[in-house]
């Protein structure tokens, strides 16, 4: 009997959070669109795992499942623009690895579901070594099927970062010239081949006609240099992230993405306060963090503050704040991305306004990954990745009573 | 001669308010001795709290300082075991035992540490020997007055340390296993006039077997006993409880595993008195109130979180007299913040250490 009353109870708790109708309407909470003002005791219909519409008085689909959610807040779902999820622990390498990240994750890692559970729904991971060239990372959804949302989302350069407890002095000013020359020579790269596939072309229309022609030379391929190649190619336009740490770093990063007019991102630019000036005139976003310093006893992170993101914004360059793990005793923390919105707290205990912290794990996050058209606000027509509050964002005992991914919902808090 | 005790006092306090009587007028007061007071008042004299009452008008003469509507106001925060501003300089490693070494004798008064240490709500700090020595000597402990050495010095000795960690264990000198270092300090305590015996220790045990061995010790000799950092506790809970001892626990960080996060709200719901700790430098000391706002995330009462950054710190220390908490003729030690400090989001406005305005927020 007991059996049969538990199943009951089970089969009724999950008819309660997997609604049979594919349509779903959220009653009555604050809605943080993030691209527009809060909207209060609003409505939110989410039809074929996309937001239908969002908004004030909308009128109810008769086959709709309700749920009211009043007194509770609805932000967009949270997106980690650094995260170490999936990876495997290990100390951050050296070599520069011509790496694609999705070859490296393991998914039989759980511990994105806490991610999930704190509301992050989208993450970018990215190749940990710090090579001056280092491979490619990729946005993944935290749905449990893994899926990529943008592989080939941006190239890891590393531009004089330490990892140790050595001066990075020399790196740095070695490493500009070793992209630059890397870059130039992808240019040929570029070149040689563009002039090959003309007069390739033009040997098979000669063949074709049966005149006499001589067959062109191949050029060798490379795919590390294919991969510089891509992104000079102002059609293919592969991002790159650029990990920075000192002022001087930033503005050599700044100089090499002007010189060959690259699509950049900087990553953790831990000594952007002091650079902020320049960066925003360069009009070249970041990805700051961590804002927790934790551990970490590299010297790349000793002037770390954790007003820098608040200064970057200040100074007006797109900011993202992204977790980047932890490199306590030497290891990748795969822990850190569930903590994203206290790190997004934090920074906004120095200057940040909540506005902006929320955006910078949303709309921006999503704007310089790349997947602002279908993700990062709470807008009609975006996929419906979204978090419901116990309270306000930001505020000691606000907890995350639901995550839906997909219009899904993936985790629902059990009262304690 | 009359003269002399004014120029003592103006030696003795060379930074000295315009005005030895202050008022904080305004703000919620989460005195941590009581109901808190909404919209209240702290009267100061000569660096002592005098009064703390419902808002009211200011006696003449007092500086007055105005506390912004939805501000509050809390004590101090008091780090349990900390190395800041010491760069590390706080291990000697010649032997394992080095019960006279003190850790305040490394620290810079003046350190950029000390100048965010207060920016993030902390005022009082224990200094302590690192953890490479079986008996690392003299835990002291500092006011971050922003003053220099000899006044932030509070206390020499408020302890001894002593590390059941592996860190402690070489191979080129004794102890070079647990076995051995759990022996060598049975030997030593069976003398009745050890210092250990006397003092209160200061033991560093993270792991569940460091935690037992601590027990073991106490329970044998009766010591006075914190146990320090004690991440695993979770596995030992029922006997940390059931021996009453306080644990000076973590710092939380974002790697932590999902039991450990949880282990303060356990320990806190079984009764056992839990301080907060950054061991800064490996955290900042931010990471007290980050890991306060970690362990009321992962189900910790936020009462006990905030007693754990006050109050029992200042009891674990042998400060409760005179910190901890805002309350008549206790050192006047405030910090006003923006809102609650467990939200991460709040910052600090306006910091007081003894009476006297010691940090204040930049303008922007």
């Amino acid at each position: 009997m007991m059996r049969i009353l538990a199943l009951l109870i089970a089969v009724s708790v999950q008819a309660a959070d997997q609604p049979q109708s594919k349509v779903t309407v959220l009653r009555g909470a604050r809605i943080y669109t993030v691209t527009g003002a809060p909207l209060d005791g609003a409505t939110l219909v989410i039809e074929n795992g996309r937001i239908a519409a969002v908004g004030k008085d909308l009128p109810v689909p008769a086959d709709a499942s309700v749920v009211d959610v009043a007194g509770k807040v609805l932000v967009p779902g949270l997106i980690d623009a650094a995260s170490r999820l999936f990876l495997p622990p290990g100390e951050r390498s050296a070599g520069s690895a011509e790496q694609n990240v999705l070859d490296a994750l393991d998914f039989y890692q759980r511990d994105y579901r806490e991610a999930v559970e704190q509301g992050v729904t989208s993450v970018y991971v990215g190749p940990q070594s710090f090579g001056t060239v280092n491979g490619l990372g990729a946005v993944l959804h935290l749905d449990d099927a893994h899926t990529v949302l943008l592989k080939d989302a941006a190239l890891k350069l590393t531009l004089g970062a330490s990892g140790g407890d050595a001066s990075t002095a020399l790196e740095r000013y070695q490493s500009y010239p070793q992209l630059k020359q890397a870059f130039e020579g992808a240019r040929q790269y570029a070149e040689s081949w563009e002039k090959y596939r003309k007069e390739l072309a033009d040997y098979e229309q000669k063949k074709a006609k049966k005149e006499e022609a001589k067959e062109p030379p191949k050029p060798k391929a490379d795919a590390r240099i294919d991969l510089l190649a891509r992104a000079l190619d102002p059609k293919a336009a592969l991002r790159v992230r650029i990990e920075v740490h000192t002022a001087d770093a930033i503005t050599l990063a700044l100089r090499l993405t002007d010189e060959f007019k690259l699509r950049a991102v900087l990553e953790f630019v831990t000594e952007g306060g002091t650079a902020a000036a320049a960066i925003a005139k360069a009009k070249t976003p970041v990805v700051v963090g961590p804002v927790f310093r934790s551990g970490a006893y590299s010297v790349d992170y000793l002037n770390h503050s954790v007003s820098t993101a608040s200064a970057l914004v200040a100074a007006g360059v797109p900011t993202a704040i992204g977790t980047f793990g932890d490199e306590r005793a030497g290891q990748w923390g795969t822990g850190a991305t569930r903590f994203l919105s206290d790190a997004a707290a934090l920074a906004a205990s120095r200057g940040l306004t909540r506005d902006q912290a929320l955006a910078a794990i949303t709309i921006d996050a999503a704007k310089i990954l790349g997947i602002d058209g279908t993700h990062g606000s709470i807008d009609k027509g975006k996929v419906a990745d979204l978090v419901l509050l116990s309270g306000e964002p930001f505020e000691s005992g606000t907890v995350v009573d639901r995550t839906w991914i997909n219009g899904e919902a993936v985790f629902t808090r059990r009262p304690r | 001669m009359t003269l002399l005790p004014a120029l003592v006092l103006l030696l003795a306090s060379p930074q000295a308010a315009p005005s030895d009587v202050v008022l904080l007028k305004g703000g919620r007061i989460v005195s941590m001795a009581g109901a808190d007071i909404d919209d209240g008042m702290i009267l100061i004299e000569n660096g002592r709290i005098r009064k703390v009452a419902a808002n009211s008008d200011a006696p003449p003469g007092a500086q007055v300082i105005e506390i912004a509507r939805g501000s509050w106001i809390l004590p101090g925060f008091v780090d349990a075991h900390s190395h800041l501003g010491s760069a590390f300089d706080v291990e000697e490693s010649t032997e394992s035992w080095t019960p006279e070494a003190r850790a305040v004798d490394a620290f810079t008064s003046r350190h950029a540490e000390v100048r965010a240490a207060l920016g993030s709500g902390v005022t009082t700090v224990a200094l302590a020997p690192g953890n490479g020595n079986l008996v690392g000597g003299r835990v002291g402990i500092v006011k971050l007055n922003g003053q220099r050495y000899d006044r932030a010095l509070r206390q020499v000795s408020a302890g001894i340390k002593i590390s059941l960690g592996s860190e402690a264990l070489r191979t080129d000198r004794e102890p070079t296993s647990r076995t051995g270092a759990v022996a060598l300090l049975r030997d030593r305590l069976r003398d009745p006039q050890s210092d250990l015996r006397a003092q209160p220790l200061f033991v560093h045990a993270n792991g569940a077997g460091e935690i037992e061995s601590a027990l073991e010790l106490q329970a044998a000799f009766g010591l006075k006993m914190t146990l320090l950092h004690v991440r695993q506790a979770g596995e030992a809970l029922d006997r940390i409880a059931a021996s009453k001892l306080p644990v000076a626990f973590g710092p939380l960080t974002v790697s932590e595993r999902r039991d450990v996060l949880e282990t303060p709200g356990r320990l806190a719901r079984a009764g056992v008195p839990l301080a907060f700790v950054s061991d800064a430098p490996v955290t900042p000391e931010e990471q007290l109130r980050v890991s306060a706002a970690f362990a009321v995330k992962y189900g910790m009462d936020r009462e006990a979180a905030l007693r754990a950054l006050t109050t029992v710190p200042a009891e674990v220390l042998g400060l409760a007299k005179d910190l901890g908490t805002i309350a008549e003729g206790k050192a006047a030690d405030l910090v006003v913040w923006s809102g609650d400090p467990l939200s991460l989001s709040s910052e600090v406005e306006v910091v007081l250490v003894d009476g006297r305005v010691t940090w204040r927020k930049a303008k922007q």
